[in-house]
């Protein structure tokens, strides 16, 4: 009787396995020959190739702060800085970001070296950057007692690395007013003080490598999250959410001086 | 015919081969579903540390912003199409995630089943097939009872043919058993199926670069069949290998052991496949299979999901053929 019994559950178990070992095998292969003629490219693009002949439009360049991560209504302080120009010259104008979320500053160098983003970079009228809050950020998973070192290092690079970015967009394109925006904090109280510190000479390098080029704009950020941490930053506790990104945008915007535009193409 | 096959399988079951081999299924997953479920909550701790979550519901915020941006980046015309597949495969399963409901940190029954196949399927499903079939003819040579098998008027190669079958057979009961194991440990661990969920597969190599342009979502439940129908065909490859060496050797240890030897030796050979141009034809090291789909495969120059399966179909067949000249012509009674 157990014989009988072993025999139907094996002989079952048999038959409906190789149904669908037959189903499994017919579906890898049908996959694997729809996969084999979609066109393919020899490497995935990454977010990178430029087409389209950009006139006079904005570009955007970095990290995560220039997507716009954080925001709700997904424009961040990019999209609002067009919006802005936009209103105020009654004209559309073409936006180009090609930030990446948690990019270096090594990456966008990288980036820039590309042929289509320096062609991008030509013929824009306006450049927006946000970057070094990714390798700054790194310094939180080093030990305490290394991280002064390792400050001194990091910054070292990164203004090496800031300073070739600067000088390639320039030499591409002498007019286009390039806006860079500082790093804010995301605990100022006094206990904190060494991220403070950190924070505030990494902002001032940034600066003076900055004002060694012509027509860059430096735009801080740091006082304008100090007393409005809880109504800036989003549920990530990270980013800025739509009205930090408001907030930001709006100081780029009055720096620009909206309203009385002037962004000449040749110096 | 029929009838020797399944009177082969009654003598694997009286062997209590199955049962040793079940007792190591669930003793095993059970402790992979244990260990995965340890880690789970010390990942989700680190996360929610990193995203600085406050609670639960907050990882729908994240997903939330993360699928804007991917949608957002889907409109924008300067990306060529080929760069979008991968964008577009996760945005859908980033959807879905929102859609249902489910924490894509989480684990599901329908994951972990995937996971342990892709985990397994190299060396620990052959080790069991080993077990299963190691001893099929060389078993019967030591205790003696090949004889009484060869001495009735049943041609030799119909004895070996339901020695064959009734592997198959078998090959698939553990699969089945893999299978339901994996399923209910899993679901008293995790309690969510998940069945539904999209998997991302459709990863190719082109020009020696991992090529996503035509990846594509399928739901979970047919990746695992395709997961499955896999582990089977390796299981079959083992089966007949081992069933050759059972007929060669007449011990069963030695049987057994020049298998285990053979897969582990060989596993290590694969450190050698970029250069050594030969050991690409080698069995163990085209094993995983699965990890053409899952996408997590080493890229190498030649190697895909096609050279792997006629490897080792070549092997197999290969190793049947063996063992019939040799069951058939060997004097076994000596």
């Amino acid at each position: 009787m157990m014989k009988k019994w072993i025999w139907y559950t094996v002989s079952t178990i048999f038959i409906l396995g190789i149904s669908i070992f037959a189903y499994g095998f017919g579906q890898a292969i049908s996959i694997g020959i729809e996969v084999n003629q979609a066109p393919g490219i020899v490497q995935p693009a990454p977010e990178m190739t430029v087409e389209p002949q950009m006139v006079d439009g904005v570009l955007a360049m970095g990290d995560s702060l220039a997507r716009g991560t954080g925001d709700e209504t997904g424009e961040g302080f990019v999209g609002y800085v067009v919006r802005g120009l936009e209103s105020s010259n009654g004209e559309p104008l073409p936006l180009y970001n090609i930030a990446v979320e948690g990019l270096g500053t090594q990456a966008l160098l990288s980036q820039i070296n590309d042929p289509q983003t320096r062609e991008g970079i030509r013929s824009s009228s306006l450049i927006l950057i946000s970057i070094g809050g990714n390798d700054l950020r790194a310094i939180e998973r080093v030990e305490s007692t290394q991280r002064s070192q390792y400050f001194k290092d990091a910054l070292d690079i990164y203004i090496g690395q800031l300073g070739e970015i600067i000088g390639i967009i320039r030499a591409e394109n002498k007019g286009a007013p390039i806006v860079f925006i500082g790093l804010y904090n995301l605990d100022y109280s006094p206990s904190n003080q060494e991220r403070s510190e950190y924070l505030i000479e990494w902002n001032q390098s940034t600066q003076k490598v900055l004002e060694s080029f012509e027509g860059t704009l430096f735009t801080p950020t740091y006082d304008l999250f100090k007393l409005n941490l809880e109504d800036y930053i989003s549920a990530d506790g990270l980013h800025p959410n739509s009205k930090g990104y408001a907030a930001i945008g709006d100081r780029i915007l009055r720096n620009l001086g909206i309203g009385k535009m002037n962004m000449p193409n040749q110096y | 015919m029929v009838k020797l096959i399944e009177n082969e399988i009654i003598k694997t079951f009286y062997k209590k081969r199955i049962h040793v081999i079940a007792g190591i299924l669930l003793v095993l997953i059970a402790l992979f579903a244990y260990g995965e479920h340890y880690t789970l909550t010390r990942t989700q701790d680190r996360v929610a540390e990193q995203l600085g979550i406050e609670n639960a519901e907050d990882w729908k915020n994240i997903i939330g912003q993360q699928l804007l941006d991917l949608e957002r980046r889907l409109d924008n015309p300067y990306i060529p199409d080929e760069g979008k597949a991968s964008i577009r495969v996760r945005a859908e399963q980033l959807r879905f995630y929102l859609d249902n409901d489910v924490s894509p940190i989480g684990s599901t029954a329908a994951r972990f089943m995937g996971q342990f196949i892709e985990q397994s399927i190299f060396l620990f499903l052959p080790l069991l097939i080993i077990l299963l079939a190691g001893d099929m003819v060389s078993g019967e040579v030591n205790a003696g009872t090949v004889k009484l098998i060869l001495t009735r008027p049943v041609k030799r190669w119909r004895i070996l043919m339901a020695k064959l079958l009734a592997l198959s057979m078998l090959e698939m009961f553990v699969i089945f058993m893999m299978a339901l194991f994996s399923y209910g440990i899993a679901m008293v661990v995790f309690g969510y199926s998940g069945f539904n969920e999209p998997v991302i597969t459709g990863f190719r190599v082109v020009e020696s670069q991992l090529d996503t342009s035509a990846v594509k979502t399928i739901p979970q439940w047919q990746y695992l069949m395709m997961s499955y129908a896999i582990g089977y065909f390796v299981a079959f490859v083992i089966g007949s290998l081992s069933l050759m060496v059972s007929v060669i050797v007449r011990s069963t240890s030695a049987s057994i052991g020049i298998m285990m030897s053979t897969l582990i030796g060989g596993s290590f050979l694969s450190f050698f496949i970029s250069d050594w141009k030969l050991t690409r034809y080698l069995f163990t090291v085209n094993l995983n299979l699965t990890s053409y789909i899952s996408g997590s495969f080493q890229i190498v120059e030649g190697l895909s999901m096609s050279f792997s399966t006629l490897v080792l179909l070549g092997w197999a067949l290969g190793a049947i053929s063996i063992a019939f000249l040799v069951f058939t012509q060997k004097d076994i009674l000596a």
